[in-house]
């Protein structure tokens, strides 16, 4: 088999070779633990929470009509959905690609308006219901759907002018107010007219004086129409401006996210607002740190330069609470191994988290790539219920935003926090980048995949932070002993039955591992793999790409 | 399937007589006749868009492209504006804010063309014959899959597929395809 890193050569060879080591375990393990240190090294795990919509709710905004009327008109019924959930963004001025403020500007777009709201597909909202209540909730409900599809077939009647509830009041510019520091890109990119979607990374010095917490982030970019997402990242390292400067292309900014010191701080795509993390809750951001955007862009069929100004909004002081993030599977599921043959349809990643002391969960998003179809986590307490904590039934990679729930939800110390997300990588999944489809694992480029469902979080007690933490470092124990596990078994259960037997395996091999199986069953299954795991651990000297600066400790930072 | 999908779709493969008399406006105010498919000509190539449909904008180059390569080989090209308060000055901005040819740009502002060709959706395209034949209907490509869902790459180039066949004196494969965007527009009654 072909590998492309360093690492992974270096463990081809070292299957090939005639060593009296058992070598393919140990490869398997090596390249996991590289895989660790340079996550623990790395610290661009920490997650975004600074994007929801800005309505507080959608109850107090307009009301949901309990029953659909029988003759919908336009302004008693479609204008009030139409401002509750769209002119946000489809006013003058903003992200969508036309204005839906006015009866003209409905009417004449109503099939439109019926075929998108029908099929969901706006307003862009992801999280299913019954799945989490969050703030910004952008749903229609059935009896809108129907009520639109009523109003269409009726042939788009206007209705009684005084009926009219007015225009909601929209504020210009900054939605969150005067921000505390405005950054923009120094340069501007540009986009061309035509061809695959673009990912690039710029670096907007800040130039700060001293440590800030920041509580929201608004992003305002020049050209709508082609911006489609951008992460967010601190970066107190440097890497991102040493990468930016050695890129080549006469172009700001630079291709690869390699720039691994760096910590995410917030997310935006469109049809996001910003908004403040709740409960006084704040993010530092380090003196001289620069933030680094990590944006994706669409041709949009002409030339156009975008030049993003982000707005930063800082708390007057430090917070009292800490904001934790973790996911379900750790670190966008680095650990966790994942390796999605090709033409595989429906390949499952699972993982948990046992909490480890009473926490109260704000916030819930999740991160993969194209091939993930969809996601989920439930919480199981130990008083025996479950709480459905958020799922996404279509994932869509290009409306990647962070969810704040309305009320905190309260998880006990062990707890266990079960995630699921689903891979299609058959040519019959239509956002599949590679055709014909190809072995894909974990990895940084869109090609790759990730998958995590993340949340945020603060410790009952704030003094529980040290076992949160240590709960934390036990999780990534886990995946990893659970990762080289499964490569191990996938690579030598030939009748997937989850256990590796002496005829599965090369007789030579076996007469290695062979004092593995302790109960000389024939067998190599639970304590006996994670035993080997933990013997080749040993036999490795630590190292790898340790740096001096990046003591990380799974989330990002050290204060 | 093919068959059904022909069959479903006979009652419009013959534009009538009178259609091919269909006069609108260009951007330059003359008038043009965009069915009646002159001598020497294979056909008309027509490709419906509105200002403001994302994904009709997405396809301008697309749109250039095609017609750069088919207008030498006997093939006439019509960007085909059908929002009905589009000007011809709106078009034409549009058309250099999107390197489109202004020369190709046209405006069906009552939908004459739009309800002749049975066009329901933008970006979509009809190849017209000297004998009113609808040869194809539907997508530039298959490079959407759905609203929002987007391939890496077109697998299909049904439009250049349906032109090279015509060119090849061979029957188009697949006549009728679904095209993704965004619905035409509602015309006023008033």
């Amino acid at each position: 088999m072909r590998q492309s890193s360093n690492v992974r050569s270096s463990c081809s060879s070292f299957d090939a070779a005639s060593s009296a080591r058992p070598l393919p375990f140990g490869c398997v393990v090596v390249r996991v633990r590289t895989f660790v240190v340079w996550l623990v090294v790395s610290a661009m795990v920490s997650t975004a929470a600074t994007v929801s919509a800005q309505r507080e709710s959608r109850s107090s905004a307009h009301d949901v009509p309990s029953r659909v009327p029988d003759q919908p008109t336009y302004h008693e019924h479609i204008g009030p959905i139409l401002y509750a959930n769209c002119t946000e963004c489809h006013r003058p001025g903003e992200i969508a690609p036309f204005s839906l403020l006015t009866y003209e500007d409905a009417r004449k777009r109503a099939k439109t308006i019926e075929r998108v709201t029908r099929s969901r597909y706006m307003p862009p909202w992801l999280p299913e219901e019954g799945w989490g209540e969050f703030h910004g909730e952008r749903r229609l409900s059935d009896h809108e759907i129907e009520t639109i599809s009523r109003w269409v077939a009726a042939g788009l009647p206007e209705g009684p002018r005084a009926a009219a509830r007015g225009l909601p009041h929209f504020t210009q510019g900054w939605q969150l107010g005067e921000p505390d520091l405005v950054v923009e890109m120094p340069v501007g990119y540009s986009v061309p007219a035509a061809g695959p979607d673009i990912y690039r990374n710029f670096v907007l010095p800040l130039d700060l004086a001293e440590d800030v917490w920041v509580q929201a982030i608004e992003v305002r970019p020049s050209a709508r129409a082609v911006l489609h997402h951008t992460l967010i990242f601190e970066d107190a390292t440097g890497d991102a401006a040493r990468l930016e400067k050695q890129d080549r292309s006469g172009q700001p900014g630079f291709r690869r996210m390699d720039f691994r010191g760096s910590s995410q701080i917030g997310a935006w795509a469109v049809g996001g607002s910003a908004r403040r993390l709740p409960g006084g809750l704040a993010r530092p951001l380090r003196r001289g740190a620069s933030i680094v955007l990590s944006s994706h862009f669409h041709p949009s069929g002409k030339q156009e330069t975008e030049k993003t100004r982000i707005g930063l909004f800082f708390a007057k002081e430090a917070p009292e609470r800490t904001l934790l993030d973790f996911q379900v599977p750790p670190r966008y599921g680095a650990l966790w191994g994942i390796d999605i043959p090709a033409g595989v349809a429906d390949y499952v990643v699972t993982d948990r988290f046992v909490v480890p002391c009473d926490i109260e969960l704000v916030g819930a998003w999740g991160h993969a790539h194209y091939l993930c179809t969809s996601m989920r986590a439930i919480a199981k307490l130990p008083d025996g219920t479950t709480t459905k904590l958020f799922s996404i039934r279509e994932w869509d990679f290009d409306w990647q935003n962070a969810y704040f729930y309305r009320n905190a939800v309260k998880l006990p110390k062990g707890s266990i926090i079960e995630s699921t997300l689903h891979y299609d990588n058959s040519a019959g999944n239509p956002s599949n980048p590679s055709d014909p489809p190809r072995r894909v694992r974990w990895g940084l480029q869109s090609t790759d995949e990730m998958g995590s469902l993340i949340f945020s979080c603060v410790a009952a007690k704030e003094g529980d932070i040290a076992v949160f933490r240590e709960g934390e470092r036990e999780q990534a124990r886990i995946s990893v002993a659970g990762a080289a596990r499964r490569r191990v078994v996938n690579r030598y259960d030939s009748n997937h039955d989850g256990i590796v037997t002496r005829d599965e395996v090369p007789a030579r091999l076996w007469a290695m591992v062979a004092r593995f199986d302790v109960n000389a069953d024939g067998t190599l299954q639970d304590d006996e793999l994670d035993a080997i795991v933990r013997a080749t651990q040993r036999m490795r000297p630590r190292g790898g790409r340790a740096r001096g600066d990046g003591t990380g400790d799974g989330n990002g930072r050290r204060r | 399937m093919l068959a059904v999908v022909m069959v479903g779709c006979a009652s419009d493969v013959e534009a009538s007589g009178s259609d091919r008399s269909i006069a609108v406006m260009d951007v330059h105010g003359r008038v043009r006749l965009p069915l009646e498919i002159t001598a020497g000509t294979q056909a008309s190539v027509l490709v419906f868009v509105t200002t403001d449909c994302p994904i009709a904008n997405a396809y301008a180059p697309e749109i250039s492209a095609i017609a750069r390569a088919y207008e030498q080989r006997g093939f006439e090209f019509f960007v085909v504006h059908v929002d009905p308060d589009v000007s011809a000055d709106d078009a034409r901005r549009h058309a250099g804010e999107y390197e489109l040819d202004p020369g190709f740009v046209i405006l069906d502002p009552q939908h004459d063309l739009v309800r002749a060709l049975g066009i329901t959706i933008t970006p979509e395209v009809a190849v017209v014959l000297s004998d009113g034949t609808i040869a194809y209907r539907g997508r530039i490509d298959d490079q959407w899959a759905d609203l929002g869902k987007k391939r890496r790459a077109a697998r299909k180039q049904d439009l250049r597929a349906a032109l090279d066949a015509i060119l090849a004196g061979r029957s188009v494969g697949e006549t009728r395809t679904r095209a993704i965007g965004c619905s035409i527009p509602i015309l006023s009654e008033r």
